[in-house]
């Protein structure tokens, strides 16, 4: 089943009364999700190339540890939102905010993560634009309700 | 506010009022301006649909007797359009000469780009 991308909501968590409460900051023009990466360790020995009939590719494994890599957010900037406004906060903050996307059937994909940078953009017989970027922290499941 | 609205009412002191959208009824005296809204790019988030920004290309046909008229008009309506607060945003993208056999007329079109709010 396809999931369509127009209606989705970027939201950010909060605990109220101890529980989660999602926030949506609107606006976004474009969402690009968490990736999911890993690294490789190239496992390639002085003397596989060596011998009657040489092996010429080189051999990796796949390292321990997975990043989440970045999300970025391509949001029209509302000088009266204070759900944008709580991004800008969040980037003065140190630890990761809960966030999620939130697809219009009902699944998401949540994460935690830390506002790294808040690019404004201001260009001719445009209005104001700002690109927000935020690295991910730990894994960004999909979740299918 | 519309862009057609503010631009009547940033112009209009210009023609005595004279200005039209389309199409000007027939013999009307000149000078008098034409306006058309050729296209109209919708401002739509992934989240909340249309913001209620519009991006309007916008054309404005003045048309006189009198060629150094149609030219002093031309600065006149480019003077008034960069001179409107009412709208966001609005600037000249550029202008053309003409002379219209059909009307016996001097024209000059104007291209503008205006963002319109309208919610």
């Amino acid at each position: 089943m396809t999931v369509h991308v127009q209606g989705a909501k970027f939201q950010r968590g909060a605990l109220v009364s101890e529980v989660l409460t999602w926030t949506a900051i609107g606006g976004c023009k474009g969402m690009t999700p968490p990736d999911q990466s890993r690294g490789t360790i190239d496992v390639t020995t002085i003397d596989q190339y060596d011998g009657a009939s040489p092996d010429p590719y080189k051999a990796f494994e796949g390292a321990d540890l997975i990043e989440s890599g970045n999300v970025e957010l391509d949001i029209i900037f509302d000088e009266g939102s204070a759900a944008q406004e709580l991004l800008e906060d969040d980037l003065l903050v140190s630890a990761p905010v809960d966030y999620r996307f939130l697809y219009r059937n009902g699944d998401y994909r949540a994460f935690k993560a830390i506002v790294t940078n808040i690019k404004p953009t201001s260009n001719m017989d445009d209005i104001l634009r700002q690109t927000v970027t935020l690295k991910v922290s730990g894994a960004s499941p999909y979740t299918r309700v | 506010m519309q862009a057609s609205t503010a631009f009547f009412d940033a112009v209009k002191s210009i023609f005595n009022s004279r200005v039209f959208p389309n199409y000007a009824p027939e013999k009307t005296q000149r000078p008098f301006l034409v306006y058309t809204e050729p296209s109209s790019i919708k401002e739509n988030s992934i989240d909340s649909g249309f913001s209620g920004d519009s991006k309007i290309q916008f054309d404005a046909y003045i048309f006189s007797a009198d060629y150094d008229e149609v030219k002093r008009l031309k600065d006149d309506v480019i003077t008034a359009m960069e001179a409107q607060t009412i709208l966001p945003s609005c600037s000249v993208l550029s202008d053309a000469y003409s002379f219209e056999d059909s009307v016996q007329s001097h024209v000059i079109m104007i291209s503008f780009v205006i963002w319109e709010q309208t919610t």
